[in-house]
This record gives structure tokens, sequence and C-alpha cells, in this order.
């Protein structure tokens, strides 16, 4: 695989405040690579370290295998779509796009055609004369799209581009993202904190929190495998436990959590009896049963349904295992619910999971 | 963001469908008093430039149209010198002032430093001082340094004034410059200077140039400062019009006033225009 970014243990500190904390990642060529976080986790500074609008305090930074920590933004083959798409209000759309190719000195003919190539690419034809403020937000972001991609930079780096945009729009834009991203096969540099714009949209995802990299990986491993505590609550819903090791019995790990409940998770070699372990269990991992079953033998805990909310295609129940220890379990429509439900706050139900969709966290 | 039409009721049609229409339209005392206040602000200006074109030395009757005043007044070589200097002054003042306001404005802007506070409170401070403080103030400093009251000293002294009028106009402009646009010329390969001319310049230049025309309007308009820093050699057209007047108000005065209206008229309102761009 060819690296087109690589960082490498770089640090950027603002006066008493440390953004980008020791960061080391390589993004492949033509990849999908999004930074996903919370805002202040120090993403859209990691997209300004390597776009050069910010200089590292300490490591270094290579595009192309080549350090480039203190070369310009105009000295470096990449390009930005920016959050609030810092389209020129002077210049026309068509100006807007060329201003690029202009800089490179290109001839006129090449500059025409190339813009109109890139209106037609993000579908904008026969706005060429307008001004930015004369077009929706939709196709602001469109323009500062086209003006980025008319460069055909080595990377693209997108700084939470669909961020103003309504939902809907939002949506379309997102596969349409992708479409063109498989188009040009540039690489991509996401930023963004919707992490299911991100699991959507990447090939691969870097959950970053206060300017630490928590878990780098493909969207299914990140969601199924979170390593932290804070990776497996970012993205999406999480069922978190503590507990002690009581038993390392052959394919099990035997836990108590601080509640008492025994609880059997997949054998973990590198761990011993007396240890203290997080994990974490998905909503959709765990299922509901009015009585205790005999097929589904281990991890069988009685609760209360404390609250239930329905949201459409699913169904969130909030049971209470005891006093401290609350789980969110998730129903889709048509699932099991219906089989066997329905249940009602105040019921009491017994619920369940395999032991192989625990998962050990860190810290 | 952008409201979809679908999304919402349509509202119902201005006149709101309970509040009945009032039946005509009448005259309130608040639009008599409106009224009264305009043509006390206006009256005297439209009969100095009615006057102006009347057939009469006096500026009591009206004897019928004439352009004899405007024709006098281009004959008249001091009113012309006078003029000269005036416009002399203007031109000079307002590209100085203009040249320093707006890099002042552009340090105030950019960096921060020590004492910038302060030092903004002072360069505002010819704003709010009266203008005769500042013209008995100038004319002391030009004669305790023994510098030659004439031209110059009009100029530096209207410089002194109008780097404040350039600075707030321009900063205005710069605290609505969008710094990730001076980013997005550089992503996208221009540098500094290109960018400097490409981008800034351009967006900051509608109020560069509503700062000159104000400072040029200040300038030439001024009257207090420039006579008290005004020297034997040199008198601006305000002056000239002041010494006039002692002497009995000839229409040839209404004549020139009238030019210097339309003039400074013209340019407020440009001004205007350029400042809301």
């Amino acid at each position: 695989m060819v690296i087109d970014v690589e960082l490498r243990n770089v640090t950027k500190r603002f006066d008493r405040t440390t953004a980008v904390d020791n960061l080391s990642l390589q993004v492949y060529r033509g990849e999908f690579f999004s930074l996903l976080g919370p805002s202040g986790c120090g993403k859209t500074t990691t997209l300004r370290l390597i776009a050069g609008f910010e200089i590292p305090t300490e490591g270094e930074i290579l595009i192309n295998n080549q350090i480039v920590n203190h070369k310009r933004p105009y000295e470096r083959n990449v390009n930005t779509v920016f959050q609030n798409y810092a389209l020129f209000p002077h210049l026309t759309v068509a100006e807007n796009i060329a201003f690029g190719l202009e800089r490179k000195k290109l001839p006129r003919t090449e500059i025409r055609q190339r813009v109109a190539e890139a209106l037609e690419l993000v579908q904008l034809t026969g706005l060429d004369h307008r001004y930015p403020k004369q077009l929706s937000g939709g196709q602001q972001q469109r323009v500062a799209l086209a003006r980025a991609i008319v460069l055909k930079p080595q990377v693209l780096l997108l700084d939470e581009p669909l961020g103003a945009l309504d939902l809907k729009l939002r949506k379309e834009m997102q596969l349409e993202l992708k479409n063109l991203q498989h188009q040009v096969g540039i690489t991509f540099i996401y930023v963004t904190h919707d992490q299911e714009e991100a699991l959507t949209m990447s090939d691969r995802i870097a959950v970053l929190n206060q300017g630490r990299l928590e878990q780098l990986g493909a969207p299914e491993e990140i969601y199924e495998y979170p390593k932290t505590r804070f990776v497996a609550d970012f993205i999406g819903i999480s069922n978190f436990f503590k507990g002690k090791i009581t038993g390392n019995t052959g394919q099990r790990l035997e836990v108590e959590t601080e509640d008492g409940l025994i609880v059997k998770l997949p054998k973990e070699d590198h761990l011993k009896i007396g240890e203290k372990v997080h994990f974490s269990v998905r909503p959709e991992k765990m299922w509901l049963m009015s009585e205790m079953s005999s097929k589904n033998g281990e991890n069988q805990f009685p609760g209360f349904i404390e609250r239930k909310i329905y949201t459409g295609n699913a169904t969130h129940f909030i049971v209470s295992l005891s006093y401290t220890q609350k789980v969110t379990v998730l129903l889709q429509k048509g699932d099991r619910e219906s089989k066997r439900g329905p249940w009602t706050v105040g019921d009491k139900v017994w619920i369940s999971w395999k032991p192989e969709d625990s998962v050990i966290l860190k810290d | 963001m952008k409201n979809t039409p679908s999304q919402y009721p349509s509202l119902p049609a201005f006149p709101h469908p309970c509040v009945p229409p009032s039946p005509r339209p009448h005259i309130s005392w608040l639009d008599w008093i409106t009224g009264l206040g305009y043509l006390f602000l206006y009256a005297p200006i439209l009969i100095l430039i009615v006057f102006s074109f009347n057939n009469s030395r006096f500026n009591v009757v009206w004897k019928g149209f004439t352009l004899d005043w405007y024709i006098k007044l281009f004959e008249d070589t001091k009113i012309l010198e006078a003029l000269k200097v005036s416009l002399i002054v203007a031109l000079a003042s307002t590209a100085i002032s203009l040249v320093i306001g707006t890099l002042t404005a552009w340090a105030m802007y950019r960096y921060s430093f020590k004492g910038k506070r302060i030092l903004e409170g002072v360069l505002y401070l010819p704003i709010i001082i009266p203008d005769i403080v500042m013209g008995i103030s100038l004319t002391l400093f030009f004669v305790l340094i023994k510098f030659q009251l004439g031209m110059a000293s009009i100029i530096i002294a209207h410089v002194a004034f109008n780097i404040s009028f350039v600075m707030v106009v321009v900063r205005a402009r710069l605290q609505g410059l969008d710094r990730t646009l001076e980013e997005a010329a550089m992503d996208l390969g221009a540098d500094e200077v290109t960018t400097f001319f490409k981008v800034t310049l351009p967006l900051l230049s509608p109020g560069l140039i509503a700062a000159a025309l104000l400072a040029f309007t200040l300038s030439f308009d001024d009257f207090v400062i420039s006579f008290f820093t005004a020297g034997v050699g040199a008198t601006p057209l305000p002056v000239q019009i002041y010494s006039m007047v002692k002497l009995g108000v000839s229409p040839v005065v209404n004549a020139i006033s009238t030019l210097v209206l339309i003039i400074s008229f013209i340019l407020v309102i440009l001004t205007e225009k350029l400042q809301r761009k």
C-alpha cells in the first residue's frame, strides 16, 4: 500500500493547551480516511497541520514520503474543503473554481475546460456566473468541493463539509461524496464529529479524544470491537460493566461485576484472576425474555423495565438489573418483541447476551 | 440554512385578517413634527441654492433667473486659488491618512501587543475632541516648533484628524473579513503577496474607498481647524468664503456654497453605498 500522508509522533501545543498529542497515523492512497471525535478533540487541528496552516510543535508530517513540516500551504499538493466553504465572495462560481488553476499559470483554454468539467462533476453546470451569496448552502458546498478537486490534489482534506446542511441534504451529499471519491480516485481525509457519517463513508476511521488517538480501524472494527471506553461510548450506544475476574475456565472468562452479577466473557489469555476489567455490550446484542430460558444458558439476568422508548423502527428498553446497573436493550421492529412481548414499564424480564458479544475495554 | 417553503405553512398576507385595515391614511401629529424638522433642516439650504440663481445683489427678493454669479465665481482668482488649496489639501491629507490609517487598523486587527487598548483610545480621540480645541492646540504646536504656517501645516492638521476616521472605517471592514478566505487562497496555491492582492485587497477595497471619500469630504469641508492652521499664503475655500461673508453676503458665496454642497453630497452618497456593499 502506498502511503500518501503520514504523521509521526505529531504534537501541537497552543500556549497552554495541547491540541494534538503525540499522534501517529498513516493514510493510504485512495482511501476515505476519517478523523472522528467530539469538538475540541484535535481533529480540525490535525487537518490544519496537514494542510499547512499550523506548524507542528513536535514530530513530523510527511506527504508523499517527504517531510513537509515547514512547507507553506501553497507548496503542498493537498487541498482543503473548508467547514464554512470559504468561497471568495467577490468572485463568481467559475472564477472561484479557476482560482487555483490560474495560480498554476495554465493556459486559458485549459482552465476554461477544466472548470467546465468540475462544474459538471458537482452538477452545477450553468451556474458559472453566479456569485456565492446567490447560491444555496448545498450549492456553495459543491462549489467548494469543485474548487478543490479541480486541482487534482494528491489528498483532499475535508473539514466537516456537511456540517451546515440539513439532515436530508446531508444524507444525499454523503452518498454523493463517496461516489465522487470513487470517480476521481483521490485520497480523502475527512473530519467529522458525526459518528454515523464516519461509519457510513469511511474506509478507515481514527477516533480522537483530547488530542490522542483512541482507536484506528475499519468502521466495523471500531463499532464491533471498541478498544477503549471512550470509543464504545462515543460510537453508538454501549452498556458498560465494571468487575473483577473470578474465574478463567476453559473457553470462558468469569467476571463478577460490582453489583454481584456473574458474567461470562470470551477467554482472554493475558488477564489473571483478581484483575479488574471493564467491558461493554451493545444494546442490539442483548435480548429480552419473559422467563428464564434453558436454551440461552449463559448470561441471564432478571430485571425490571424502567423506561420504554419508541423510535419508529426500533424500541429501546431501559432495564434495571440492580440499584446501580441499568442497561439499554434495543429491539428492532418485527424482531423478537412481537413474538414474546409486548412488555411495558414495570414488567419483570430476563435479559441475556452471548459471551462473545461482550467487549473488554482498556480502562 | 435555507428555509424550504414546504416545511412551513404559508403566513397570512400582511394586513393580518384579524386587524381591520385603517379606512384612509391620515396625517398624524408625528408626521407634522417630522415635516417641520425637515423644513427646519433643509429650508435654509434650499433658499441658499435658489438665491444663487437670483438676478439681484441682495438675498431678499426673487428678481429672475441668472447664472451670473457662477460666471463671476469662476472669474474670481481669489476663490479659484482657495479652491485649488482646498483640493490639494484634501487630496494630500486623504492619501497620507489613508495609508497610515489602513496600516494602523491592519496592525490593530492582526496583532495584539502591550498597550494596544490605550493606543486605540488615543487614536480615536481626534473624533471626539472639539475642532476648536484641536485647531488651537495644533497652532500652538506649530508655533512652538517654529513650523511655518501654510499649506503643509494645514495638510498635517488634516491628516491628524483624518487618520482616526480612516481607522474607524477600515477596522469595521476588517472586522467582517473572514480569515479562512486568506487560508483558502493559500491552500489553492497563492503565496502571501498574491493572496493579499487577489483576495485581501479586493475584499477590503470598498472600505478603503469609503474611508478615502470620507477623509476627502471632512478635509474639504473643514473650517475651524483650517482657520487656525492656515498661513498667509494658503487660504482654503471655507476660510476664503468666511472672509468674503464678513464684507456682506454676495450671491457669489451662494454659488460657491451650492457647488461645495453638491460635491459633498455626491461624496457622502458614494461613501454610504460603498460601506453597505
